[in-house]
């Protein structure tokens, strides 16, 4: 039934474009005719999907939503710590943090061994190698 | 001939030592990232995409070919000697290729196949080759209406092609525009759907929407290799072909050079369904056809020359037309354009260098890619060997350094979390995400194209029927859209 989320992108991408860009006509394309006809066509598309899909039963794909938080998490803590902490700190603990989102780990210090190695390779690749202009520790300018 | 002074021209540009340097790291690393099972073509060339951002145009492109191709030989490594395909056109390669292996026979297996995916590779440069001028030709009475016909072909080629329902595909097409939408219009100056949001003003970057829809999601869904034997050891000798192997190869290797070849300029589709297809072809042509499956060298090289043609005459809708052949493809065409470079019937004419200098990269990467296979086997068997949950982390932080190194923008990180987000919910409900891809790359220029015909017309649409090659382009497109949905109510699309 999540197919009705792709109706509802449609139609909001129409209704924003309706009212926020001039549409204008054919002949004199404004910013707002591609995306507002697009959203149409996908609101239509997204309701041919949902009426032909509507007697199947469901069968989704297994959502491991832990997983799912973890790793998005993961991401959003470099991004949050990237400026603060320096890119090596960063990688460290988004990267330990990754780690949880899977069950193969023996323990805790394989974890933070794996984290540490990253963090090299992510040295190396990106600082030594490619000269990424990035903070590198807490509270030094690079 | 025009085309052979131009190769000698495009062999000058490789044949420098910077150029070559690049050609081989890109060859190499694609390779490397080709084997980790998984991890594809398109993954591959995302993840390595931001690497080439700062190399000038024509070197950016050839390091990005040769990862493409590269992959391609990488990932029947993995097929071979452990039954997961590095990619998803070596699913048929584990078919024949891993009961070769566990007959001993895996070092024989890989060298085949690095010499049927070379041969392959060659056979579609010289019809890349032999169709370069004649299509460009034809380009010259493409106007604005011309081109949007053409695109939009291309775009419901695409979402027709793709595994999964057709209806999906289109419904990811269009989602691929909108999003281009993103940013400001050329035309007026406003700015679209950027919420206030400064980082928004340009759009959604390519590298940024790549590696959330195929490196995010992939490791959202994926929880190991599932490595099951570890192998033996490779030895030279090994690997040396016996004389009848050789001789049950010629054939399948031409049929799958000529199935790859087909498919592989066929927009929308690409090495994966020409290597499908090279196996179904090899099972009805064949003389030894009971026996694929079992280890059969039959199935194993046919396949492989088939993807390795159809990845180099894919290039050619790509380049003349400017018509990706498959998502990798629109990639390409996305690269290209950032660097201010339009693929399509004029640029042979425009940025000689550059067309002649990547087609003679193709030449020297195979051979490379050749030399590169047969004494690193050893290095790629170690790889697979690293358990998966070591090395997903590792990926992660790559995606974001990745995404963070192309604009220095930390709101790009945010961006591909939430695309994964969204993207892992799309494909649980079985939505792919080439189509989209593709909608995504040529949005603005069909807008554009589209926009520029009724100027012209004064808002007439009857403007995409008057001229002959538009009007084809769009029966063409219409057709395939007919087809698709007829399909689509006879099967009940059962797999929704």
């Amino acid at each position: 039934m999540r197919h009705i989320l792709i109706i509802f992108v449609g139609i909001s991408v129409s209704c924003y474009a309706y009212f926020n860009y001039n549409i204008g006509e054919p002949s004199h394309m404004g910013p707002g005719f591609f995306p507002f006809y697009l959203g149409i066509i996908l609101a239509v598309i997204g309701t041919t999907i949902f009426l032909a899909t509507f007697n199947k039963k469901f069968l989704p794909k297994k959502l491991n939503y832990k997983k799912l938080i973890i790793i998005i998490s993961s991401i959003i803590l470099f991004s949050t710590t990237l400026n603060t902490l320096g890119i090596l700190l960063s990688t460290f603990l988004s990267s330990l943090l990754s780690t949880y989102a899977n069950k193969n780990y023996i323990n805790n210090t394989s974890r933070i061994i794996v984290a540490l190695t990253i963090t090299l390779i992510t040295w190396i690749v990106f600082i030594l190698f490619l000269d990424v202009p990035i903070k590198i520790f807490p509270g030094i300018i690079t | 001939m025009e085309s052979i002074l131009g190769l000698i021209g495009g062999f000058n540009t490789i044949l420098e030592p910077t150029v070559l340097f690049y050609c081989f790291i890109g060859v190499f690393l694609g390779t490397l990232v080709g084997v980790i099972p998984g991890i594809g073509a398109l993954a591959a060339v995302s993840l390595l995409l931001p690497l080439t951002y700062h190399l000038n145009p024509t070197v950016a492109i050839i390091t990005i070919a040769g990862i493409y191709y590269g992959t391609q030989y990488g990932g029947s490594t993995a097929s071979i000697l452990l039954n997961l395909p590095g990619s998803p056109s070596n699913v048929i390669t584990c078919i024949d290729g891993y009961p070769m292996s566990k007959q001993g026979r895996s070092g024989v297996a890989l060298c085949m196949t690095a010499i049927a995916s070379f041969v392959g590779s060659m056979i579609g440069v010289a019809i890349l080759l032999l169709f370069s001028l004649e299509i460009a030709n034809l380009g010259l009475k493409f106007g604005p209406a011309e081109y949007f016909s053409l695109m939009m072909l291309g775009l419901v080629m695409a979402a027709a092609m793709t595994s999964g329902s057709i209806l999906k595909g289109f419904a990811m097409v269009t989602l691929g525009l909108i999003i281009g939408t993103i940013g400001i219009d050329i035309h007026s100056g406003i700015p679209r759907f950027h919420f206030e949001i400064p980082s928004l003003m340009d759009g959604i970057g390519l590298v940024t929407l790549v590696m959330g829809l195929f490196g995010l999601v992939e490791i959202l869904m994926s929880d190991k290799f599932q490595c099951r034997e570890k192998n033996n050891s490779i030895t030279f000798k090994s690997m040396t072909p016996t004389k009848d192997d050789i001789k049950r190869s010629v054939y399948p290797i031409l049929r799958g050079t000529a199935v790859g070849s087909f498919f592989g300029t066929l927009p929308g589709i690409g090495p994966t369904i020409a290597s499908f297809s090279a196996y179904s072809v090899e099972k009805k042509f064949s003389k030894n056809s009971d026996k694929l499956g079992t280890g059969a060298i039959e199935g194993l090289v046919s396949p492989e020359a088939a993807n390795n043609a159809a990845v180099q005459t894919a290039w050619i809708p790509t380049l003349m037309l400017g018509i990706p052949g498959d998502a990798v493809m629109s990639l390409m065409i996305a690269v290209l354009i950032i660097h201010g470079i339009y693929p399509g019937p004029t640029m042979i004419a425009q940025q000689p260098e550059i067309f002649w200098g990547l087609i003679a990269s193709f030449i020297i990467g195979n051979i490379l890619l050749l030399i590169l296979n047969i004494p690193f086997i050893k290095i790629w068997v170690r790889l697979l060997q690293i358990p998966y949950h070591y090395l997903y982390p590792l990926i992660l932080i790559f995606i974001s350094v990745g995404v963070y190194s192309v604009s220095n923008n930390i709101f790009d990180i945010y961006i591909v979390a939430l695309i994964g987000i969204v993207g892992y919910f799309l494909y649980a409900d079985n939505y792919q995400f080439p189509p989209l891809l593709l909608g995504f790359v040529l949005g603005p220029l069909i807008e554009e194209k589209l926009r520029r015909s009724l100027l012209i017309s004064g808002g007439d649409f009857k403007i995409f029927f008057e001229s002959p090659i538009s009007a084809a382009l769009l029966a063409t497109t219409a057709l395939i859209i007919i087809f698709a949905v007829i399909k689509f109510i006879k099967s009940g699309d059962r797999r929704s």
